[in-house]
């Protein structure tokens, strides 16, 4: 706070607690004539009269003992300016307080989940509980409540994994983020022509309905410069994350023109980095869930 | 800020509290602040005072017993703040019937318009809390320092030995009745059989603490010492009451045309003769009152209608043999000579308020069936389409199960689309608990171009072992625009 506004609230302050106590003390006698009838101000509202009757002593002691109180308040707490009081209180401290507290009570909690591993927390209803609320907190806005994806959000409840599906690869994803990043190579392949025929060979991959003579075109292409990150077989790579071609998920739409943009326009897709939101310890808990989830659909969750 | 005088003004030889300053024409200085006056009411009995103390009893005896009521082994009346649920008996409110409440006060205040439409502030002095605690402390006071004029006595005295002795002793017990008050208060919020053995071993939180301490602090100073400064200064109910009345209403007034000209005569004399009406200016009816006014003046704001005046002014009539109670319950237009009604339109369309309000709260409460649902729908992306054009819809269906026994629930859904279910069918819930259920709707991709003109879906949730508990609300089916490229 600067000096300024320290000194206007410090002024402020000082005005009003001695002016209120300034009127308090100031009004303590009044001269009246007694022979008037009433006690009338003056003032008549629709034939009531308003009288200036003495207030009570004990209201005007509470009056004292609320001046009182806050001079006690500011010495001890901030509010006088930018002073910040005798017992040193800030709401930032309050906080942490209290996150120390909620440490201190809930980290043995998530300190023994996180020393078993994933495949042991499979078992544990309370473990994948509390994954479970965490998804639905930090996950579920993409991923979906039921965890099934949508375009350009994986499915994590299938057996299809673009970095690898094991506990370590899960957490990892989670930790550090991922990105997708597949060129746009159409110029390379051949222009409309060549995006055309490579997408009918890629739906021929995973078993769909194509047209064979350009599917055949599209292999030739497809095994020159698509298989350097899909694999030959199309099966994909985890380590650069590129899809599996051959299983019928299409993250980012399976129809030709999905197929088509893809190649045109290239692919980007990223999911954040987690390390700053999530505790390790909840990323372990929220990774068992996710594990989970493509090891048998649970019935509800809390 | 002591004062010399008081700063009310009266008219020479009337009697008002303390008298007034002689009457000077130098205007005088005065304390604004007006020190207040203790009031030693006469401890008075009679048929009025006896009706108050079974009413006082009664009230009293609700409050103290309640929170040791037991309904199916649980507290009976328990109002859990840390859970939300507010139990009376064999039923538990949750927040989301908050309304209730609303409607609860509502039909709370209407009953007290129609109470004072009908017998003015009868409400008051007879049950307000204010004035039972305060008839409470009061009969402590009486008891350990005697009646009125033992207690100016003591209190005009020196502070020996005997004063000091009394005075702890009534404070000691005020502060006895102050806790019990705050004890009783905090059991309605934690079961009182596991409040006090905490108490006795004084493992209380900081919040129990303030929660014993606040309400006795309150209860002492505003029953026991502050008594009529809080119907006075602090009640709003004092000062709108007025705008209920009407000239029919029942008032305690004093019949100045039995009564006047007051003045003191010998009992055998003929009040006739004398030129004297029947009130022998005994100040009965001052000494016994509360408030501290003389009901001859008139209806005074400060009057609480505890009918104290009625039975001290009937104790003198009788004796001096003059008939009735000069000060009664009585109305304006009775007073006045006017024709008085008192089953009038203005009470009995209060009245009628009341009972329809009421039989409509009853029916509502006895009818509510012990489930809650709700559909939350999946915001961020309204639909899910996948590559053969099938849309799904993710809703995550939210079960309560308001009853005080287990459920197990099914769910079904209604629609005008052609729509299949993916998800569990069945849920089971804990008494008291909420579960969550996340379900799909699919709709086939080829019949996701189609023309649907009902969008609605409704979900149903019913109790497989109760089937009269169950819940029906309506959500959307969301798909992309037909025709449209996604």
């Amino acid at each position: 706070m600067s000096l300024g506004w320290s000194a206007f609230i410090i002024g402020l302050i000082t005005l009003n607690i001695v002016g209120c106590a300034w009127l308090l003390w100031g009004n303590r006698n009044v001269k009246i004539d007694p022979n008037a009838k009433g006690n009338s101000t003056g003032h008549e509202y629709d034939g009531i009269e308003e009288l200036n009757n003495p207030l009570p002593a004990w209201w005007t002691w509470l009056f004292v003992m609320t001046i009182i109180y806050a001079l006690i308040y500011l010495v001890l707490y901030p509010g006088f300016g930018h002073f910040s009081g005798v017992l040193g209180w800030s709401s930032g401290g309050q906080y942490q307080a209290e996150v120390d507290d909620a440490d201190a009570r809930f980290g043995p909690i998530f300190a023994a989940y996180a020393a078993q591993p994933l495949d042991a927390l499979l078992r544990e209803e309370r473990a994948l509980a509390m994954g479970g609320r965490i998804f639905g907190n930090n996950c579920s806005t993409c991923h979906g409540s039921d965890a099934r994806g949508g375009q350009g959000y994986p499915n994590l409840s299938d057996q299809e994994w673009l970095h690898g599906g094991t506990p370590d690869a899960i957490k990892h994803t989670i930790t550090e983020g991922r990105n997708g990043n597949m060129p746009p190579l159409a110029m390379v392949i051949g222009g409309d022509a060549g995006v055309a025929d490579v997408s009918e060979y890629v739906l021929s991959m995973s078993g769909r309905e194509h047209d064979a003579a350009a599917a055949a075109r599209g292999k030739m292409q497809f095994d020159m410069i698509c298989s350097a990150c899909h694999q030959a077989d199309g099966t994909g790579n985890p380590m650069l994350g590129s899809p599996n071609l051959t299983d019928n998920v299409w993250l980012h739409g399976g129809r030709r023109e999905d197929l088509a943009r893809a190649m045109n326009q290239g692919i980007l897709n990223q999911m954040p980095s987690h390390k700053k939101i999530l505790t390790p310890e909840q990323i372990h808990l929220v990774a068992a869930y996710v594990y989970s989830l493509s090891k048998g659909t649970p019935e509800s969750s809390p | 800020m002591s004062g010399t005088t008081s700063i009310l003004t009266v008219e020479p030889g009337s009697s008002g509290p303390g008298g007034g300053p002689p009457p000077s024409e130098e205007p005088v200085t005065v304390s604004l602040y007006e020190k207040w006056r203790k009031i030693y009411p006469l401890w008075v009995s009679g048929g009025f005072q006896t009706a108050r103390r079974i009413v006082l009893v009664i009230l009293l005896g609700v409050f103290y017993l309640g929170p040791w009521l037991q309904w199916n082994g649980k507290p009976g009346v328990f109002f859990d703040l840390q859970h939300r649920q507010f139990t009376i008996l064999w039923t538990t409110f949750v927040p989301e019937e908050f309304v209730l409440l609303a409607w609860l006060l509502l039909i709370a205040a209407l009953v007290l318009f129609t109470v004072t439409v009908a017998a003015g502030r009868v409400f008051c002095g007879w049950a307000c809390p204010q004035t039972v605690w305060s008839l409470v402390y009061f009969t402590i006071e009486k008891w350990v320092e005697g009646d009125r004029n033992a207690r100016m006595r003591l209190d005009g005295g020196a502070w020996n030995a005997r004063r000091i002795r009394k005075k702890a002793l009534k404070y000691t017990l005020w502060a006895a009745v102050a806790f019990s008050i705050s004890i009783t208060f905090v059991g309605y919020f934690e079961p009182i059989r596991e409040l006090l053995p905490k108490i006795a071993r004084f493992e209380l939180s900081g919040w129990e603490k303030f929660a014993l301490l606040f309400p006795a602090v309150g209860s002492f100073l505003m029953s026991g010492v502050l008594r009529e400064q809080v119907c006075f200064h602090m009640c709003p109910y004092a000062r709108f009451q007025s705008v209920m009345f009407d000239h029919d209403s029942l008032i305690i007034s004093y019949d100045e045309k039995r009564g006047d000209p007051r003045g003191s005569r010998r009992r055998s004399a003929d009040p006739a003769e004398l030129g004297l009406g029947s009130c022998i200016d005994c100040r009965k009816c001052v000494n016994v009152c509360p408030t501290g006014i003389d009901i001859r003046d008139g209806l005074q704001y400060q009057c609480i209608g505890c009918a104290a005046c009625v039975d001290a002014c009937e104790d003198v009539m009788s004796t001096m043999g003059y008939g009735e109670s000069l000060v009664r319950y009585s109305s304006q237009n009775r007073d006045e000579g006017t024709p008085s009604h008192w089953l009038r339109p203005r009470l009995i369309g209060y009245a009628s308020l009341v009972v329809v309000l009421l039989a409509a709260f009853a029916t509502v409460v006895s009818s509510r069936i012990p489930i809650g649902l709700d559909i939350a729908r999946d915001r961020n992306r309204l639909y899910r389409q996948s590559w053969d054009d099938s849309v799904e819809n993710v809703y995550t269906l939210r079960v309560e199960n308001r009853d005080a026994v287990e459920h197990t629930y099914r769910v079904d859904f209604e629609s005008g689309m052609p729509l299949v279910y993916e998800g569990p069918r069945t849920v089971h819930v804990a008494a008291g608990k909420r579960a969550s259920l996340p379900i799909r709707l699919v709709l086939s991709g080829d019949l996701s171009h189609q023309e649907f003109t009902e969008e609605d879906v409704v979900f149903h949730v019913q109790s497989e072992a109760k089937p009269e508990i169950e819940i029906e609300k309506t959500s959307r089916f969301h798909r992309p625009p037909t025709g449209e490229a996604r």
